[in-house]
């Protein structure tokens, strides 16, 4: 339940916001609600399962971090903005 | 009685955290400044790693505090610094029609979250699984509060083991995946 709210804040906020640093750590947010989901119910059901694929999410979610922030130096080096309403060159 | 005040201790501290959790994951998404918001996501990364300790797993909740609010708050906040956003902080947050659209999906996203926690399967095929899913739930209840309870009593002791290998090792199985 409790990560059901803190998922729905990160949506709320990737969906709303429009500066791609904080759209970024909205996503953060969500990986972090979906570990916590994780982590319960393999308390819950006594599995170790959830235990190693909330720990293999927070090592997607470093490396992600790692390569999201550097293509958002690069864009504002070319673009001058990470306004999202703006970087609109894969738009169809 | 000892159990009794921990597991309302527990509780306590479960509330407390849930609710800094999700006033601090409010924050982050409301703040302008970006520094802000990256200062409320550590309070929230940190309120999780405290509910990874209460859920006993002590490793996640290091990994959690070292990785999440260690590295990636910190290169968050470099590329705040490397990109100076001042013509962002000058420009309103302005309400646009779209968001006003995606908030709403967001908040009907919410409840059909909160739909599938409560909800009973109409199909009953569901059931089962849920069942299993209360009975380890029990269970572990069981297994943690036993202990104080029959100390050293011998065929307690061996109840006990008894219980804990049919959890482990019992023919429960774990959510089918077409139901994902």
């Amino acid at each position: 339940m409790l990560s059901g709210v803190l998922f729905t804040i990160g949506v709320i906020g990737a969906l709303t916001r429009r500066n791609a640093i904080v759209v970024f750590m909205c996503i953060e947010l969500m990986l972090n609600a979906v570990n916590l989901t994780f982590v319960t119910f393999s308390h819950f059901l006594q599995s170790l399962d959830g235990v190693l694929f909330a720990f293999f999410v927070m090592a997607v979610a470093a490396a992600e971090a790692a390569v999201g922030l550097a293509i958002f130096v690069v864009i504002y080096r070319s673009r001058e903005t990470i306004n999202l309403d703006e970087i609109n060159i894969l738009k169809w | 009685m000892a159990e009794n005040i921990g597991t309302i201790f527990q509780w306590l501290i479960f509330l407390g955290m849930a609710f800094i959790s999700v006033l601090a994951s409010f924050m982050v998404i409301t703040r302008k400044n970006p520094i802000h918001s990256a200062l409320f996501l550590v309070l929230t990364f940190l309120c999780v790693a405290v509910l990874y300790l209460l859920l006993y797993s002590q490793f996640i909740a290091i990994i959690q505090v070292v990785v999440y609010a260690g590295a990636i708050v910190m290169l968050i906040v470099f590329v705040i610094m490397l990109l100076d956003l001042e013509n962002e902080l000058r420009s309103r947050l302005k309400i646009v029609y779209s968001k006003v659209i995606g908030g709403f999906l967001a908040v009907l996203f919410l409840f059909g979250i909160l739909y599938s926690v409560v909800a009973k399967s109409p199909t009953g095929k569901m059931e089962g699984c849920r069942r299993s899913a209360f009975y380890s739930i029990s269970f572990s209840f069981r297994d943690h509060i036993r202990p104080s309870r029959c100390g050293h009593h011998r065929s307690g002791h061996i109840k006990q083991e008894k219980d804990i290998r049919r959890v482990l090792c019992g023919s429960f199985q774990p959510f089918p995946l077409p139901y994902i």
